[in-house]
């Protein structure tokens, strides 16, 4: 399989903390990989990283087999589409507004290439049918499923994504992630940070377990989710039902 | 541009075209203008003809360029701060920018150098709208902005009150208030060549930032994301609203509200999407400043309103109407 993301030996410091340190990761086109850990465990940060919104101390980056310090932001932004953990929206777009921004790297929202791109976007999202809707009447799972549409819009090789299915119910949680799935099945690198374990079970090829902006485990589904790193990570005595994919939580957080 | 919103945005230059000859039709002289067109193309002279060429034109073209500038910076603003209670006056954009205009005058620089002012408007608008960049990432949230708008207000205004009362004699003082108030009368045709260079350039480079202002509507990380970092586009958006707004200030002095009032009306018809905004701005502006202008040549008085009067008094109960919408929004 071709890589698409390449990082390693990623590190940034900030005066307050070390957010990310010696991270290195590889993702090729077909891949769900989740990044999980618990809270400020340097998750988006390490997303930041990968998307090149945030310059690294050291390390190297690459989308596409290209150094990602050489490529001009709308190169980048053409290649890579990233959703971020809380998305905002500072005017009354209508959805299929907000869709359209995603076609901004190619500049072509009103030629027939981007219009093409938009509406298959937003049939692929199940957001056609309030494409005239204010976003912002939107119940938090519709909002998710536009700004999905708006990443999609953009048709990126990787697709970034912080936390999608936060504040989602079970229902829009797996609508989310089915549909990022698909994406990988469409030959899409799929880069997910994730809280909920059994989510990242279920819909993650490989995992990321971050533990302090370090790298505590990655590997399979398996061997992440280990009572051992569960408990180190999290301070939870957990384990994963391999035969529902689904993480059982034995005890409340430990002293 | 989508194409339905083009006959739309045409039938609004035809109506600042249609404003603007009758800004050259009012006035307190009966004049015709043909024949006065006439005797300026055959270069006779007539009465008619310098009341055209000396005051009726350069008013009008005054206008016109104030208010599309006015308005294209309110729009830019409103964009890049994300806020739309942001305009160049309620900001202290305009203020900042008379206080450094009224020091070249009354330094005695402006004869030096016909560009100083303009210049040194530019210089004031650029530092302002840089500190109340810098403001808005300590303090966000819309209140906060706008409350540090008004201190900057306050203290430029003061700073100018304070450079005023040096004024050699009470006409100049007298001559600068009235300037202060915002006008575009009795002005000259090298008024307008000292503002254009600048309000075309400063144009210019807003226009050219339209999609970068589209992607800050999803937040800055997002519009980074989507190839629009704002550090690449910051500068040229500051030195935009800069020449605009130096330059509207330095011939016209503070017409307030157009750059508040003029996109709200405008959204309705064009859509939220900022970078839209800034090309429907210019006629919008324009259309607005011409008619406010022909309006304070109709009203009776004793001495003619002053245009920064009647827009204020215009913008005032917009602007209390706009936050009263935002707290009932919330």
């Amino acid at each position: 399989m071709t890589t698409l993301l390449h990082a390693a030996h990623l590190h940034w410091r900030t005066p307050q903390a070390v957010r990310v340190a010696d991270i290195s990761l590889d993702v090729a086109a077909g891949e769900v990989i989740g990044i999980i850990g618990p809270n400020g465990a340097g998750k988006s940060s390490l997303l930041k990283l990968l998307a090149g919104l945030q310059l690294c101390d050291s390390g190297e980056r690459e989308l596409a087999g290209k150094p990602l310090a050489t490529m001009l932001p709308l190169e980048r932004a053409r290649l890579l589409g990233y959703l971020e953990q809380r998305p905002v929206l500072h005017w009354p777009f209508t959805v299929q507004q907000v869709v359209a921004l995603g076609r901004l790297p190619h500049g072509d929202a009103d030629r027939a290439s981007g219009v093409a791109s938009i509406a298959a976007a937003l049939a692929q999202c199940d957001v056609l049918d309030y494409a005239s809707r204010r976003f912002q009447q939107l119940s938090e799972g519709e909002k998710m499923r536009v700004n999905l549409a708006r990443l999609l819009a953009g048709q990126p090789q990787v697709l970034l994504a912080d936390e999608p299915t936060a504040s989602l119910d079970p229902a829009r949680q797996h609508e989310v992630m089915a549909l990022l799935r698909l994406q990988a099945q469409a030959g899409r690198a799929v880069v997910v940070t994730l809280h909920d374990l059994t989510t990242a079970a279920r819909y993650c090829d490989r995992l990321l377990l971050l533990q302090q902006g370090r790298v505590l485990a990655s590997g399979a589904v398996a061997e992440v989710l280990t009572p051992a790193l569960l408990r180190q990570a999290f301070q939870i005595n957990a384990s994963l039902d391999t035969s529902s994919a689904t993480v059982i939580i034995h005890s409340p957080p430990m002293a | 541009m989508t194409r339905a919103a083009l006959p739309l945005l045409w039938l609004l230059w035809l109506l600042v075209l249609l404003l603007w000859l009758l800004e050259l039709v009012a006035g307190p002289a009966t004049i015709n203008v043909f024949t006065a067109l006439a005797d300026w193309i055959n270069n006779s002279d007539s009465v008619a003809r310098i009341i055209l060429q000396e005051v009726r034109v350069p008013r009008a073209l005054l206008a016109l360029l104030t208010g599309a500038s006015l308005a294209i910076s309110g729009a830019a603003l409103q964009g890049l701060l994300r806020n739309p209670l942001a305009s160049p006056d309620l900001l202290g954009i305009s203020q900042t920018a008379a206080l450094l205009a009224v020091c070249v005058l009354y330094f005695g620089w402006s004869q030096r150098a016909w560009w100083l002012l303009p210049l040194a408007a530019l210089l004031g608008a650029a530092l302002a709208v840089l500190l109340l960049l810098q403001l808005t990432r300590k303090l966000p949230g819309t209140h906060s902005l706008i409350l540090a708008g008004l201190a900057l207000t306050a203290l430029t205004s003061a700073l100018t009150t304070f450079a005023l009362s040096f004024a050699p004699n009470p006409y100049a003082l007298q001559e600068a208030y009235f300037w202060l108030l915002g006008s575009v009368a009795n002005r000259s045709l090298s008024d307008v060549a000292i503002a254009l260079p600048f309000m075309l350039l400063g144009s210019a480079l807003l226009l050219s930032c339209g999609r970068a202002l589209d992607a800050l509507s999803l937040g800055e990380d997002t519009a980074a994301s989507l190839g629009f970092p704002l550090a690449r586009y910051r500068w040229r958006l500051i030195i935009g609203v800069a020449c605009n707004i130096g330059a509207a200030v330095a011939v016209s002095g503070c017409i307030g509200f157009v750059g508040l009032i003029v996109p709200h009306l405008l959204r309705p018809l064009c859509g939220a999407q900022p970078g839209r905004l800034l090309w429907w701005s210019l006629p919008g502006g324009a259309a607005l400043v011409l008619l406010a202008d022909a309006l304070v040549q109709l009203v009776p008085a004793s001495q003619e309103l002053q245009l920064g009067v009647l827009t204020a008094l215009l913008g005032g109960p917009f602007f209390l109407l706009l936050l009263l919408q935002q707290r009932s929004e919330r």
